[in-house]
């Protein structure tokens, strides 16, 4: 589960507008009858953020709660620069894990 | 001494050494089958037992290849030879084994006898995986025409990995499409892409590569990070042995203590998981900065929810001080929520309130402001879920007197809103939470907050038809029909809301009637279907009848009657309706026994399912609008026996559970639990039946519900309802289920009762107590 922030592409201090513009955007791009998680994870972020007090509020009470460590895990993990091995290395995969 | 005799193993029958093959090669143990194999044939040598003898050979050696037994592979195939002689089927099987053992040589030469087998092409793409696999020295195990693309793909890795990616493009075009190196081109093209982040490519290309050919086995760490259908299709073990290849040789340094502490996490060892997040920090700082709150968060909310005291030294060491929560009160307070300690909570929270108001700068502009009415707000709520000294007094006594019954908090629900009112007089979540409390408390206070709520907020919903519903019951009913036709009008699809502005129109048409304004109470009767929503209006209809009876138009009330009765409604709901109405209103005698003795006839009939679920959902909104005459405890009592008399058999699904659902709200707990039992046995994987019977428990009286009962059954109405992904309401109903254990203190954390949940642990201990 990610950070309502991240679910809707935005930086933390985007205003009312901004986040109810990316809102709309989405669920026009993933609408409830072909991407019913998506949509359901977009939804939920924009009531978590869609004015000043439901922002606060979950500054106050859930800011982190979704983030875990295998999230952070495949950010890295995608982030690593993709190094170039040689023909060796590959299999010394067969040889141990 | 005595002689000792050896012993000899007893004679088996050939059926018997055969069955023996046969169990030996369905448990794998080859070494054991081919043994017995052996035997049979020489004792038999038939063609089925020479058939099986082959077969056994290349399984055994199969399963010697796959130990990485190679040799012995080998050796086991030529020992097979003999007897294959030069039948090409079993030629050509041999020689794949030798190949995919890697060795190509030997398997060449036993098809140099079969020039046109269509095995020599995968032959020589296990050859060139064996030569490739051994570097440059597996040059020489090629035949001399594979020599060149051999050298090609080894000049393609060094070009791969020296970034030279356009010489890669031309070595490779080298390779044919015939060609035994042509899943290593394959390899090569997916592993360029994948490098220059390709994705798309690098699927594609391994997509087409063999599953039994080695290039597959290099491609599988990489493909399991970019294909998501790839990684699903894999089990849980290779998908892990493949992640902890691809981390090895791509992932950054820091996923092994990064895997670390997710498991110490998992397995909540908060201390282990600090340690290791302690030795990745320096170098996460260095390499993803942004990383790091994202991992402070994970260990905030472990600490809250499975840490103690001393983990906010721990954090505070690796992580600091959070900007807006210096002294650690707001995690206090998280952790008090999440353990349902509503004393500490209120005092912890309080807490954290003075720190933002002393410290506002973490929180600029007018955030601190609206951030101290929020915790305001949900102190509101703590206090509020606490019994307070009126609640108190409605306790069981055993409740009321118990030594850990928590007290009422300071301040008090009312205060804690009224601070967080003043702070933030536009926070809606409060106005409405302050409304909640009152109206849970059915205090007369609740009716000024409505009102205030709907100054500031005139078309919030809740509280609009809250009201509405008000006012209609005290008969007020212009208010009420203002309050309903205000709420449809922000929400005018919706059914419910036009449901209530028919009511409130039905209503007003009886008081007209009841004055004997006949002319108005047509015109709102009109109103009334006008915004009828669902089903046979039949009893609207009747409700015309009657008004027409009254007004001493009988030509005008018996052609209604007849537009009801051509509409095809059921004897049992118009005969009630119009027995109920005909005693409401002052109609001449002889017309209230006429429906009287109609009512009585259709119930003296064989019982039918037909119209029962109309005649008790029409009792219901009798009852739940207060209707009450002379005679009608009789009316009911007759409906209901009736009703038991119906079988569960005649009714559908839908129609049982809705015929439970009007009994529930009757209280007929009698026919109810009959009925909802038939229906947990010829719907089994309805939650609705089991629900129903716990809540025929549950309602009548929480305080004295069987939790005995109650429990399994909720517990079965909410496995089923998870189980129906589909029924919209099974999921409204978890809600319901959830808020049922709450009130019998039957597990979650908080509520009013929660610490019932404790009392009932602490009998659980004297108990195993009393067993020692």
């Amino acid at each position: 589960m990610a950070d309502p922030y991240e679910v809707l592409g935005l930086a933390a201090d985007s205003d009312d507008e901004a986040i109810r513009r990316r809102y709309l955007e989405l669920v026009r791009q993933f609408s409830p009858e072909h991407h019913p998680e998506k949509f359901a994870a977009i939804r939920s972020a924009y009531e978590d953020l869609k004015d000043v007090t439901t922002r606060l509020r979950h500054r106050l009470f859930k800011a982190g709660r979704r983030e875990s460590v295998e999230a952070i895990i495949e950010e890295l993990a995608c982030r690593s620069q993709r190094r170039r091995l040689s023909l060796e290395t590959l299999l010394s995969t067969l040889r141990s894990p | 001494m005595a002689r000792r005799t050896k012993h000899r193993p007893p004679t088996l029958t050939l059926p018997q050494l055969e069955e023996r093959v046969e169990r030996a090669r369905r448990e794998g143990r080859f070494q054991q089958a081919l043994e017995l194999a052996k035997q049979l044939n020489r004792e038999e040598a038939t063609p089925a037992n020479r058939e099986r003898l082959l077969n056994v050979y290349l399984e055994r050696a199969r399963q010697l290849r796959t130990q990485g037994q190679t040799r012995d592979a080998r050796t086991v195939v030529e020992a097979a030879l003999p007897i294959i002689g030069d039948e090409a089927p079993w030629l050509e099987r041999a020689a794949e084994e030798l190949a995919a053992g890697g060795h190509a040589a030997p398997a060449l030469r036993l098809l140099s006898s079969l020039p046109t087998s269509p095995l020599h092409a995968r032959v020589l793409g296990h050859a060139a995986d064996a030569a490739v696999r051994q570097g440059a020295a597996g040059r020489a195990s090629l035949p001399e025409n594979l020599h060149a693309s051999f050298d090609l793909i080894l000049q393609a890795f060094r070009q791969l990995e020296a970034g030279q990616d356009d010489a890669v493009r031309q070595t490779l075009q080298g390779i044919g499409l015939q060609s035994p190196f042509l899943e290593w081109k394959l390899l090569l093209r997916g592993l360029q892409a994948y490098y220059l982040n390709d994705d798309t490519r690098a699927v594609d290309n391994w997509s087409r590569l063999g599953v039994d050919r080695l290039p597959a086995r290099l491609a599988a760490p990489f493909r399991l990070r970019i294909d998501p259908a790839f990684l699903q299709a894999q089990s849980p073990e290779s998908q892990l042995l493949l992640r902890q290849q691809g981390e090895k040789h791509q992932g950054s340094g820091l996923l092994p203590y990064l895997r670390a502490v997710q498991a110490a996490l998992g397995e909540q060892d908060i201390v282990k998981a600090f340690s290791q997040a302690g030795t990745a920090l320096p170098a996460l700082r260095q390499e993803a900065p942004h990383l790091v709150p994202r991992l402070a968060a994970c260990f905030y909310w472990a600490i809250v929810d499975f840490g103690d005291p001393s983990d906010i030294k721990r954090y505070q060491r690796l992580f600091g001080t959070p900007a807006d929560d210096p002294e650690f009160y707001r995690m206090d307070a998280l952790v008090f929520d999440a353990r349902g300690m509503a004393t500490e909570v209120h005092e912890a929270w309080q807490r954290y309130e003075a720190s933002v108001a002393a410290n506002p700068a973490a929180w600029p502009g007018d955030q601190a402001r609206r951030v101290r009415a929020l915790i305001w707000c949900h102190l509101g709520r703590n206090a509020g879920s606490i019994p307070d000294a009126a609640q108190i007094k409605k306790l069981p006594k055993f409740l009321r007197d118990h030594p850990d019954r928590p007290e009422p908090l300071k301040p008090p629900a009312e205060k804690c809103f009224e601070n967080s009112l003043k702070l933030d007089p536009d926070q809606l979540e409060t106005h409405v939470a302050l409304l909640d409390h009152y109206r849970e408390r059915e205090h007369k206070k609740a009716e000024p907050v409505a009102r205030q709520l709907l100054k500031q907020f005139p078309d919030h919903l809740p509280t609009l038809q809250w009201l509405s519903d008000l006012c209609l019951k005290r008969k007020d009913h212009a208010e009420g029909l203002e309050l309903a036709q205000r709420a449809l009008n922000g929400n005018p699809l919706d059914r419910r809301l036009r449901g209530k502005v028919s009511y409130a129109h039905l209503l007003i048409a009886r008081a007209h009637l009841e004055a004997n304004r006949f002319d108005e109470a047509r015109a709102e009767y009109q109103k009334a279907l006008t915004f009828h929503e669902g089903g046979d209006p039949f009893d609207i209809h009747c409700r015309r009848a009657v008004c027409e009876f009254k007004a001493g138009n009988v030509e005008g009330a018996e052609q209604i009657l007849q537009e009801i009765k051509a509409r095809g409604t059921p004897r049992l709901p118009f005969a009630f309706a119009m027995t109920v109405e005909t005693m409401r209103v002052e109609v001449p005698r002889d017309l209230r026994k006429r429906f009287e003795m109609e009512f009585s006839g259709v119930l003296a009939e064989p019982p039918v399912a037909e119209g029962v679920e109309s005649a008790l959902s029409l009792a219901e909104a009798y009852e739940d609008a207060g209707v009450n005459y002379r005679g009608q405890k009789a009316h009911w009592k007759k409906l209901l026996a009736y009703v038991a008399k119906v079988p569960a058999s005649a009714y559908t699904e839908l129609s049982l559970e809705s015929v439970c659902r009007h009994l529930l709200n009757l209280d007929d707990k009698k026919t109810l639990r009959k009925l909802v039992a038939a229906g947990r046995k010829s719907f089994p994987k309805s939650p609705h039946f089991p629900f129903l019977e716990a809540s025929s428990y549950v309602l009548s009286n929480p305080d004295k519900a069987p939790i005995w009962k109650v429990a399994p059954l909720l517990a079965e109405a909410e496995r089923l309802a998870r189980e129906s992904p589909t029924d919209e309401r099974a999921k409204a109903m978890l809600e319901i289920i959830d808020r049922q254990r709450q009130m019998l203190g039957l597990g979650g954390m908080g509520g009013p009762m929660g610490f019932l949940e404790d009392l009932f642990d602490q009998f659980e201990d004297d108990d195993e107590d009393e067993d020692e």
